[in-house]
Order: structure tokens, then sequence, then C-alpha cells
């Protein structure tokens, strides 16, 4: 398009159609056609205003231009006079007004052009209107992105611009518009949160969470983004929330660190997930402290459950005196259930190798790390027994590769996409992540780290981290339909609801599962 | 036909000395079973008839587009209006060609020759054989004395023969262009546009290979 040379390196995430034009027929196609020529010009204008976005979330850039539209256009005929346009300018409080007959536009008059044209001109207000309005101005079609009117604005160096529908105008906008939608970009929400004093005020400020995930779900965002989008969030929640609990309760009497368990620890909360936390406190707790911590626990254990973050139903909360420990019994913890491992141990082992400090001393979680990844690599019984417990959720494929549906109860003929589906690799992740000694923090990174230590092929890897992205994408959008619908977002999806492709697709990613479990199974000689 | 078959009624064919272009036709050099997908040339071809019976319907125009390296070359894409013995009939609704527009195309001869030169040395590729092949071998045989020698992939077939092997699936799905297009993700096209439907079938092939375990010319054609 600039006539520069392009080395751009593109990776198909569907199905794709790639047409291969030489420059000189692209550029035939342009002059022939306004629509092909308009086409490439946005998806170059695209390209550039989404490249620094795309690291962190979609805001403004996304948005159809009529969703800025407040109300309806407000106008006046071309015979008006100066007086009785800026008259109806107050009494109607805008500060642009459109000069129209019957449906056509003949100009637009702003406050800026009664300042330079009239008053500074020292023209009489008697004059008709049509003396002093911008003739033809720009207009743009509801339908456009909301940059393309910024850059409208921006290149004709205008503050308004009219915006029609269907060929009828349907309002205006205005460059303080751009603001407001600002304000319900995702950072604006995190600074709302750091703003609030009561655990209530945390609370209201998270009911705009469901809105702000469909917008992230509408605009596409990868399910792996979208993960630490909702984690980011929580992290803000307990941060605040332990703040409030301080500054009731005074300072803490000795160093701390609030750690998240499972799927916040991993940085892979969805839009429903519950909360799994524990309290690592400095060797130099003393028993009395414990009051003080018990209740520090309640404030965020209460204030994440009245956010949506529903109580653990394990009871792996900070308020559990269990899990408000020392860092030496931390130690102990880990250390028994990785040497005498029974089932309960492997259940817990589930839920804590998923850990992060949150708030307070990360250098007491990173010792407990240190600590935990050398008993557990050492430990193969440990790792094997770990192995055969994840074998506990398989793929719910049956022998001629069919769905394996519910076949009773509430979520009949569905399938539990989190149970079957992702809980599966995430636990193959951690146990070959464990098995080559590392212990990093999110899944598709244990399964890099195990392939860079040759744990598991690279092929194997790619594969399953490809699945773990599919699966998810379609509980994202699963759950993203529950949520515009008003309900409550699960993870059981109705196979029956999706095209054949997809289906071959989703058969095709529990297949991977199934055969990175059996050479789990392999590899601890289980099989 | 099998390809071995093919090449033997070829070979016995040329020896009698048919006239041009179909002597050259015959003479090139046919891919083999094993020749993989990249390495063959095809031409996707449609065309539209006065009616539905390949046995007395009329050519009233073809269009084709060649693949080849895997890619559909949209600058070999050509179409032509072909002038009936008879007159058009009922199917000028249904191609929006009447009688004046397909008096002024080839004639059925030349427009012969024109696909057998394009398909000499490639794969004729159609969206159901059962009517077009039939039709070119009866036009082929009227002007060359013997059928239209060439190797067919049909998407149509392939797509058939995959169901009936999971048949548990999709056992009732419609195996109409649009529709198998739909089901690859392919987007829509306006239909009856004998160039629309060769490109759209040249598609259909490309997203078929992309998918299913197809790479030979043998997994194309048994």
């Amino acid at each position: 398009m600039n006539s520069a040379p392009v080395r751009n390196h593109s990776v198909a995430l569907e199905d794709t159609l790639i047409y291969h034009l030489d420059g000189e027929a692209f550029a035939r196609a342009r002059n022939a056609s306004v629509e092909f020529d308009t086409l490439f010009i946005r998806a170059l204008s695209d390209r550039l205003t989404q490249q620094p976005a795309a690291q962190t979330f979609r805001g403004v850039s996304g948005e159809t231009v009529k969703r800025l539209v407040t109300r309806g256009p407000v106008s006046i005929g071309s015979s008006a006079s100066i007086r009785e346009v800026a008259q109806k300018m107050v009494d109607e409080r805008v500060s642009a007004m459109l000069i129209a007959d019957g449906g056509s536009l003949s100009g637009i008059v702003t406050d800026r052009d009664i300042r330079k044209r009239v008053v500074a001109a020292g023209l009489s207000v008697d004059r008709p209107v049509t003396d002093i309005m911008t003739k033809q101005p720009a207009i743009l079609d509801g339908d456009a992105h909301a940059y393309e009117a910024a850059m409208i604005m921006m290149q004709r160096n205008i503050h308004h611009l009219p915006i029609t529908s269907n060929g009828e105008f349907i309002g205006m906008v205005a460059r303080s518009d751009f603001m407001r939608i600002e304000t319900e970009h995702p950072l604006y929400l995190v600074s709302d949160i750091g703003k609030q004093t009561t655990a209530e005020g945390v609370v209201n400020a998270c009911k705009r969470l469901p809105a702000l995930i469909i917008g992230q779900i509408e605009s596409d965002a990868h399910s792996e983004q979208l993960g630490k989008f909702i984690t980011m969030i929580t992290d803000t929640v307990t941060r605040q929330l332990l703040r409030i609990g301080e500054t009731e309760y005074g300072p803490p009497p000795c160093d701390y660190a609030w750690v998240a368990l499972g799927s916040q620890g991993r940085f892979e909360q969805s839009a429903k997930s519950d909360q799994d936390n524990a309290l690592l406190l400095s060797d130099a707790a003393k028993p009395e402290y414990d009051a003080y911590f018990e209740a520090i626990a309640k404030v965020v254990n209460d204030g994440l459950d009245a956010c949506g973050y529903v109580y653990c139903p394990g009871d792996v909360m900070a308020s559990n005196p269990k899990w408000r420990q020392p860092l030496q019994q931390w130690k102990q913890y880990f250390n028994r259930w990785i040497t005498v491992p029974e089932q309960k141990a492997l259940m817990h082992a589930n839920i804590f190798f998923d850990l992060r400090c949150v708030a307070g001393n990360v250098e007491l979680v990173e010792e407990l790390k240190v600590s935990i990844r050398s008993d557990a690599r050492k430990n193969e019984i440990f790792l094997a027994l770990m192995a055969r417990n994840a074998m506990n959720y398989q793929p719910p494929l049956g022998f001629f590769r069919q769905f394996v549906l519910e076949r009773s109860g509430e979520h009949k003929n569905t399938l539990d996409l989190k149970l079957h589906g992702i809980m599966p690799i995430v636990e193959l992740a951690r146990i070959r992540s464990l098995a080559a000694g590392e212990l990093r923090i999110s899944t598709r990174n244990r399964l890099r780290a195990a392939a860079e230590a040759g744990e598991i092929t690279t092929t194997d890897a790619a594969n399953l981290i490809d699945a773990l992205d599919f699966i998810e994408k379609l509980r994202v959008e699963h759950q993203g339909r529950q949520l515009q619908a008003g309900k409550s977002p699960d993870n059981h999806l109705a196979p029956n609801e999706l095209s054949p492709l997809v289906r071959q697709n989703l058969k095709s990613a529990f297949s991977q599962v199934r055969v990175s479990q059996s050479a789990l199974l392999n590899r601890f000689h289980l099989a | 036909m099998r390809l071995a078959w093919l090449r033997a009624r070829r070979w016995y064919y040329r020896q009698r000395h048919p006239r041009a272009p179909f002597d050259a036709f015959l003479a090139a050099e046919l891919p083999r079973p094993s020749t993989v997908f990249a390495d063959i040339e095809f031409v996707s071809l449609d065309i539209e008839t006065t009616g539905l019976d390949a046995n007395t319907a009329d050519m009233l125009s073809v269009g084709w587009v060649i693949v080849r390296n895997g890619k559909v070359d949209l600058s070999t894409a050509e179409s032509h209006i072909v002038r009936p013995t008879g007159d058009v009939g009922d199917s000028a609704s249904v191609h929006g060609l009447t009688d004046t527009v397909v008096g002024e195309g080839l004639d059925w001869a030349v427009a012969v020759d024109k696909i057998v030169r394009v398909l000499t040395g490639r794969v004729l590729l159609v969206h159901h054989a059962g009517l077009d092949k039939v039709l070119l071998d009866r036009l082929c045989q009227a002007r060359f004395g013997e059928r239209l020698l060439v190797p067919v992939v049909d998407t149509l077939a392939l797509e058939h023969r995959r169901q009936r092997r999971h048949h548990h699936v999709e056992a009732n799905a419609s195996l109409r262009l649009a529709d198998l297009r739909e089901t690859y993700g392919l987007p829509r096209y306006a239909a009856h546009d004998c160039l629309v439907d060769a490109v759209a079938t040249a598609e259909l092939l490309m997203a078929i290979v992309a998918h299913r375990n197809v790479s030979s010319l043998g997994d194309l054609t048994s």
C-alpha cells in the first residue's frame, strides 16, 4: 500500500482462502473498485491502530461509531438567522447544530464558528446562518469503527461529526465522546477498584466485570489473554481487600505472603471461577498473631465471594486455619504430600502446586518453591501416582470417536469442557513440568519448559497447547453467550449446537489429550 | 475409469491418428496415481446445459480455471457462451441465458476443441461428473469418435465416499456444492455462473486436500 517492501509473518487461526495478487493487479483492482480500495485502506489503518493495543486489550478502536451517539440530531432550517441558531443551541444545550431542510443536510454550525466567524469578525447576528455554516461537512456511517471517526476528526481538525444510518442522520459524535467510552476500558476498572476504601465499594466496582468480559470476548480476545485479564482483575481485588483489611486491623505483626492457588495461581481464570487461596506467614510468626491474620483472611475471602468468586467448595482458603501457616509448616505439608502420597494428598497437591504470590513478601513463596522443586523431582513414585491420578479425568470420547455426553441430570447431553478437556491438559502440564524439575506458572509455559527439558517432544507440547487453545476458545464463546443472555456461566457445552467442522476439531483436540495421557502412563510405566 | 485402463485406451486410440487437437491431447503424459497434489495440474470446469439429462442436453456455456502448484491460478480463468443446436428452452429461467445471447456464442465444435486443448496433460476436476463428464464424452465422441479420455476428480464423489465411510457422523448431509463449501467454511458465491462454479469447485478441492487424508492422485480418484 505504501510501496515499501513488507515482510509479514501471518498465522492462520482458522481455514483461510488466500488470494495472491501481484502489485500491478492489486493497483488495478484498487483503481477499478472503490469498495476494494476502502477495504484495504481500512485493513491498513486497523493494523496501525491495533499494533500497540494488541499487547494489552482492545478498547475504543473496536467499537462502532453509532455506539458513541447519545442523542438524536439537533437541526434547524437553512432560512434561520444566526441568532435563531444560537438561541436553539443554548436551549438544546448542544455545541453544534446541523443545518438541514427536510432531511437533506446543507451544513453544520458549531460554537467555534460563532466565535470565529460572527463575534470576532463583527458579523450581524441577523444574517442568515448559511453565511457562516460549514457547507458539505464530513459525515460518517454509523457502522464505521470509532477510530475512523477519530481519524477523520483529527485529519480535518474538526470537533463534531454527523453520523448516518441507512442515509438518515442519527446524531453526532464529539471529541469528548471518546473520553466517555475510554472509561469503560478494563484498565479503568483496575484503577477504580484501587480507589475503593470499603469492601462494598470493591463489590460494586466489580459489577462492571461481566460486561467487560463480554466486551473482551466480542473483540475476539485469545483465551490465554482473557485468562490473564480476568486473573489480573482478581489479583487487583485481592490486593485492595488486603489493603482495606490492613487499614481496619492495623499493619501486620510479621511478614506474610497472600498466595493464589489453582486457576488464579496459573493466570487461567474463566468467567466462572471459584477462589482458592492461602496465607504463608514468616517463621517469625507467633501463635497469638493468628487472630490478626484470621480477621484479614475473612475480609478477603468474604469480599471475593461477594464479587462473584464464590467460596472454594473444598475450603482451600486462607480463612481455614490449616491453610494459614508459617513457612516451616508449609514445607512440611509439601514434603509429606510428596513422600506419603495418599489420595487426599494428591488432590491437595494438584491445587497447591499452582501457587503464586499475589501480595506480601514474595521471598517467602520463592523459598517454599525451591524446597518443593527439590522434593518433587527426586520422587518418581509421587510423580507416577500424580500421573495415575490425572487419569481420573479423561476426554469424553467413545471407542468410535463419538462424544460421550452426560446421561442425566441438569446438564444432560452436554460435555463438561473443564473437567474432561481443560483439567486433563492442566494436569499433564503440571506433572511433566515437575518431572523436568520446573515449577513455572501457566500451563502453556509448563508445556514449553517440559519440551525444552526434553521431558516431552516439542510437537507434543505444541499440539497440547493448540488443543488447550481450542477447547478454551469454545468455553470462552459458550460463557460469553451465557453472560450475554444474563445467565451465570458454566462449563457445559452441547455438541449438537456446534457446526460439523467444529465438532471434528473438538474431537481432534480430545484425541490429542488422550494420546498425551497414554504417553504419560508409559513414561511412568503404568500402562 | 482406472488410470491404467485409461492409459491403455489412450494409447490404443492414438494408433488411429486422430485429428488435432485430440492427437496432442492423447500424446501428453498423464500424472501417476502416486503423483502428489501439488504436482498435478487440474482444470476445474463447469458447464451450464439446456437440461438435466446428459444424453440429450446441450452445452450453453463453459467456464474453467487451472489449479497448479496447489493454487487456483485465477489468471487462467476462461468462460465461453456456446451456441446450442436446439433452442434454449426452460433453462433460460435458471441461467439467465436467452436465445439472443446464446446465438452469439461459439460453435459447439470450437468449444470442444478449446476444452480438449486446456485439458491436455491435465486432470479434469468437476463437481458431479455424472452430468458434465457424460455430456463432454458425448460431444467428444461426436467430434473425434472417442470419449474424452481424461483422469477425473469429482469433489461430489469424493465427499460421498467419505460420508459413507463415516456414516454414523453425518448421514444426511447435503452434497450440493454450496452446502459442502459451507461445511468447509468457504464463502458463499452467487451460484449458476459456470466460471464462478468452476472456481468454487477448485477452492473446495483445496479445502478437502487441506482437511482430509488425501495427498496423491490415487487418493483423489479411488
